[in-house]
């Protein structure tokens, strides 16, 4: 039994990059400024978390006030990018792979 | 899948290229992509040329704003903090790229200079120097 565990290699979480580089080809979530939310397979990243990513789902969330009732209305457009650059500069926070189940 | 063919770019825009995305970018040279801007224009041409620092010169552009209206331009400057994404070609291999790009690192290092007769006198003086200072020292011990 201790010998499996030796076999696993240990993956040592060192500085906040290497969370990142555990998620390489893996689907992770991207929050970015201006209420934008993307979705995509990690192909790679840098020390900017200037990314790419691929089969990206961009989720666009804009409030409107509705004229009659002044309540807040959330809409949230969506739209697939098959492959794409991000620039570090929009990027909030990484979240590590989505488990679907 | 060319290394990047970065003319004239200094010791750090080379150390840039190297450390960050930005040669993902620089490879897309003299193809047609469409780049998103921070300002919610998506404008659509021609890479001429990407430095470093992802600042990019297009031609042949055509810009979209929000309301769906087109503008065509011939000539198209953008610095690289107003860009938000690049559409990367669907085929493109970040990884491939990558490693085809640090294959090349080593390529791309100077020839040593050639030492002209001045720095070999200086350099043949010196060694002179050091010695006779040894000699000295062994002496007087």
């Amino acid at each position: 039994m201790a010998d499996e565990l030796d076999v696993i290699p240990s993956i040592t979480v060192k500085e906040p990059l290497d969370l990142v580089r555990l998620s390489l080809d893996e689907k992770i979530y991207v929050k970015m400024r201006n209420d934008r939310e993307l979705k995509g397979r990690l192909h790679a990243y840098d020390q900017h978390m200037n990314m790419i990513l691929s089969d990206v789902e961009e989720t666009i969330t804009t409030v409107e006030i509705d004229e009659e009732t002044y309540e807040e209305v959330y809409k949230s457009t969506k739209r697939n990018i098959p492959m794409l650059f991000v620039r570090g500069d929009g990027v909030i926070l990484v979240s590590p792979p989505i488990r679907t189940s | 899948m060319a290394p990047i063919n970065a003319g004239n770019a200094t010791k750090k825009e080379m150390a840039l290229f190297f450390n960050t995305l930005s040669c993902l970018v620089k490879n897309l040279e003299k193809q047609y992509i469409l780049v998103d801007l921070r300002n919610e224009l998506s404008l659509y041409g021609k890479v001429i040329n990407v430095d470093a620092y992802m600042n990019m010169e297009m031609e042949d552009v055509t810009l979209y704003d929000t309301r769906g209206q087109e503008k065509a331009l011939s000539n198209f400057y953008i610095t690289a903090r107003c860009i938000r994404y690049v559409h990367m070609p669907e085929r493109a291999d970040a990884m491939a790229l990558l490693t085809s790009q640090l294959s090349s690192m080593t390529s791309t290092k100077k020839d040593k200079q050639k030492r002209v007769y001045k720095t070999s006198r200086a350099l043949r003086n010196h060694a002179d120097t050091l010695k006779d200072a040894y000699t000295a020292s062994k002496q007087l011990i």
